[in-house]
């Protein structure tokens, strides 16, 4: 059985003067205290890629310069989904005996190390070269165009968008290493600027430096720690013109596969990690997933439903939204989160005992989803 | 990357835009359209896909303003919209709003320049005409243009 171990974050936001694999190195060495290991116990690797370091095998350059030796190393490239598909594959590796402690690991300076202009192009190539990126698109243009779908389809509004934003900023404020920590009003939402309608800025997730690793373990570690519980991917589309219909994206295949595979129900969950690089993408998984009915998870955000102390607390370190975005690191933020609140590490942030989270992330334009459920152990 | 490499199993559709042409795929096995280019039929697998020559109307299935960009050929228009366009032929597409109409400064999300142009902002299920466009060095744009919307 896959036990997680260890979940090191470092803090996300402007980090000048340290590049990316010093990010990833800075997050290693914290993950490797926090579960007693040293680097030669590491037998295998996953690296997430690095939009500001495009190396052909950043997983072996990681290695040299830590000082591993792993027995499987490599990257992988699923978008936004990366970090969660690299779990899977880390719990899979343990499963089949191939390793023994597996070290996840994904960073990057992608807010100090380039510029905005060059972020966003470079973002918005995951669109299609010939129908989609010629009409000079972004990566919120897409996220845009469905969101005017699926408001006009389902009755979501503008002011509910918004309601997420507000709802991870509240969580970012209470943790000490989230890029955005200052409160933010519905109205501030609605009024920050435009960036492609109908989302504003306060709707995307900001550019942050960070790194994230965690240690996937064969073994208990004889602490409350968590273990996958099972892991499911789906995958339908790559571009957004290419969705053939605007309600069922993949996310669902990815869940059911997961559900099957850890034997339970989405009713035995009690934690949410889901990916929201958006607030659209918050509000469409959420929905999609069955978490809200349809058009409506807004309503049970304003209820405090998703709240820290709610029912079902949702990304409690604040999400891509308001802890920030710095890639794939950003992806794993809401693993390693979840795994402080399940092995009651949290700190000040602890919210009740929670016995099974549900990790959601996707790529590209609700591209690639994977499922993780994970449960205290 | 060449534009040989980008353009793969898409080669029919740009140069049918060089010749004023909207193409779309079409499956001989099962009868259906498919969005883009591909290999295969998205519906039953099949390779017996020909490119048909599309009317080039449809209605608005979602919709963009884009007041970001990254690019400075396109920065240099914002804001510009967006749409994914349902073609009357069952496919989708996106197209651009006429960079021309854009540098005339009319936005169709904005309400003070709708108002101006005694017209309504485009939403979805507005029929338009898309059309292939070449703007400067930007070739391969489908376009159309939001004001008169009339078809």
């Amino acid at each position: 059985m896959p036990y997680l171990t260890a979940a090191a974050i470092t803090s996300f936001g402007e980090l000048k003067g340290l590049g990316t694999v010093d990010l990833m190195a800075k997050a290693a060495d914290e993950a490797l205290d926090q579960a007693g290991l040293e680097p030669g116990q590491i037998d295998g690797l996953l690296c997430g890629y690095a939009v500001n370091l495009p190396h052909l095998m950043l997983a072996s350059l990681f290695a040299e310069r830590y000082g591993l030796s792993p027995a499987y190393a490599h990257g992988i490239q699923m978008g936004g989904a990366s970090g969660a598909g690299m779990l899977m594959l880390a719990g899979d590796l343990i499963k089949a005996g191939r390793c023994r402690h597996v070290l996840v690991i994904a960073g990057e300076n992608r807010l100090s190390g380039m510029s905005r202009d060059a972020a966003i192009a470079a973002l918005a190539q995951v669109g299609d070269p010939v129908y989609e990126v010629p009409h000079g698109t972004t990566v919120p243009a897409y996220y845009a165009l469905l969101a005017s779908q699926y408001m006009a389809a389902t009755g979501l509004k503008e002011d509910d968008l918004a309601a997420f934003a507000v709802l991870m900023r509240s969580h970012a404020i209470h943790h000490p290493k989230a890029h955005y920590r200052h409160a933010i009003s519905v109205d501030d939402v609605l009024e920050s600027r435009v960036i492609a309608a109908p989302l504003k800025l306060l709707d995307c997730c900001p550019i942050s430096d960070g790194a994230v690793a965690i240690l996937v373990s064969a073994e208990h570690p004889g602490r409350p720690a968590a273990r996958l519980r099972g892991a499911g991917q789906g995958h339908r589309h790559q571009h957004l013109s290419a969705i053939r219909a605007a309600e069922d994206f993949g996310a669902r295949d990815s869940l059911a596969r997961a559900l099957e595979q850890a034997r339970c129900d989405v009713a035995d969950v009690n934690y949410l990690g889901i990916y929201d690089s958006f607030t659209i993408t918050l509000a469409i998984l959420l929905e999609d997933l069955g978490l809200a009915p349809r058009g409506q998870s807004a309503i049970l955000a304003r209820l405090g439903y998703f709240d820290a102390q709610g029912e079902m607390p949702l990304n409690t370190h604040g999400g891509l939204l308001s802890f920030g975005h710095s890639g794939v690191a950003g992806g794993m933020a809401h693993i390693a989160e979840c795994y402080a609140q399940l092995s009651e590490s949290a700190g000040d942030r602890q919210i009740s005992a929670r016995q099974l989270a549900l990790i959601h992330a996707d790529g590209g334009v609700l591209s690639a989803h994977v499922s993780l459920l994970i449960e205290a152990c | 990357m060449s534009s040989i490499a980008r353009r793969g199993c898409a080669t029919p559709f740009v140069e049918g835009l060089a010749v004023g042409l909207i193409r779309y795929q079409f499956c001989l096995s099962c009868e259906r359209p498919q969005n883009l280019a591909k290999y295969r039929c998205v519906n039953c697998g099949s390779k017996s896909l020909i490119w048909a020559d599309s009317a080039g109307v449809g209605n608005v299935q979602a919709v963009t303003a884009i007041r970001r960009a990254s690019d400075p050929v396109f920065q240099a228009l914002v804001p510009y919209v967006i749409v994914l366009v349902r073609m009357r032929e069952a496919f989708s597409l996106m197209a651009i709003q006429d960079p021309s109409e854009s540098q005339e400064g009319f936005s169709p999300d904005d309400p003070d320049s709708v108002k101006e142009r005694s017209c309504r902002p485009l939403q979805i299920g507005d029929l338009v005409r898309l059309y292939p466009k070449r703007w400067g060095e930007q070739q391969g744009l489908v376009a159309f243009r939001s004001n008169p919307l009339a078809v």
